[in-house]
């Protein structure tokens, strides 16, 4: 049973690892655009992290918050 | 235990997988003739490679996008300076979509070495013909044409191999 369960989990891999394209390291301009970044812009991120925090009045993934009107 | 075990191994076969594959590609390409390719410089003028027979060549493929080309630039640039007024030249190409992007980083470098060349290669043209599997990737020739060393990357202690394996192909 292990062995099949095994033997899917690699098939599974193979299939998935099937749909990767690989990238000439001279066509990665675009990839290596700091746009590219979730948090590429550290202020914004900031600044919507502080509004989004204090709009909702709830503790998110990025800290704790109280509430108010996000306007400082 | 004996799941993490086979995980392992996996692990080590794609490592040395991997390994092997750089070793081998750049085995192809050491002994070989360098291919040659005519690109524009950045005031226009045409340069080939062919233009450089009869003196050590150190290519480099690079670009403002890269943080390691952005590290290398400098070092291959007071390198070359120590080589002024010997049969050695830097050819330095550039791959960005966009010249401004290269302008903008050389202006920063300060003055270029008398004996390295910035060649714009906006299309990748000249990179296809080397196997480089990273950005970046240099190679040196001998004198003949024909590529002696490849280093694919770039490392801090890269500079002292660079002039250890153009010495010894000037006294060739």
């Amino acid at each position: 049973m292990r062995k099949r369960v095994f033997i899917l989990i690699l098939l599974l891999g193979i299939a998935a690892v099937s749909g990767c394209a690989r990238v000439k390291p001279w066509e990665r301009e675009y990839l290596a655009d700091p746009i590219m970044q979730l948090d590429y812009n550290k202020e914004e991120k900031a600044v919507r992290e502080h509004f989004l925090g204090t709009r909702e009045g709830s503790a998110g993934s990025f800290g704790v918050s109280g509430g108010g009107c996000g306007c400082n | 235990m004996r799941a993490f075990k086979v995980f392992l191994a996996i692990a080590a076969a794609f490592i040395l997988l991997v390994q092997s594959r750089t070793a081998s590609i750049a085995a192809g390409l050491i002994g070989g003739t360098a291919h040659d390719f005519t690109l524009e410089d950045i005031s226009g003028k045409t340069h080939s490679l062919g233009d450089y027979k009869g003196r050590v060549v150190f290519i480099d493929f690079w670009a403002s996008w890269c943080p390691p080309c952005k590290k290398e630039f400098p070092e291959i640039n007071a390198m070359l300076k120590a080589y002024e007024g010997a049969d050695v030249v830097g050819i330095a190409v550039n791959i960005d979509k966009k010249r401004s992007h290269a302008e903008d980083f050389l202006r920063g470098v300060g003055a270029l070495s008398k004996n390295l060349v910035v060649l714009l290669d906006p299309e990748s043209a000249a990179i296809r013909h080397y196997n480089a599997l990273t950005m970046p990737t240099s190679y040196i020739l001998d004198k003949s044409g024909v590529v002696r060393f490849v280093h694919f990357g770039y490392n801090e202690s890269d500079a002292q191999k660079w002039k250890q394996e153009i010495d010894r192909l000037l006294k060739e």
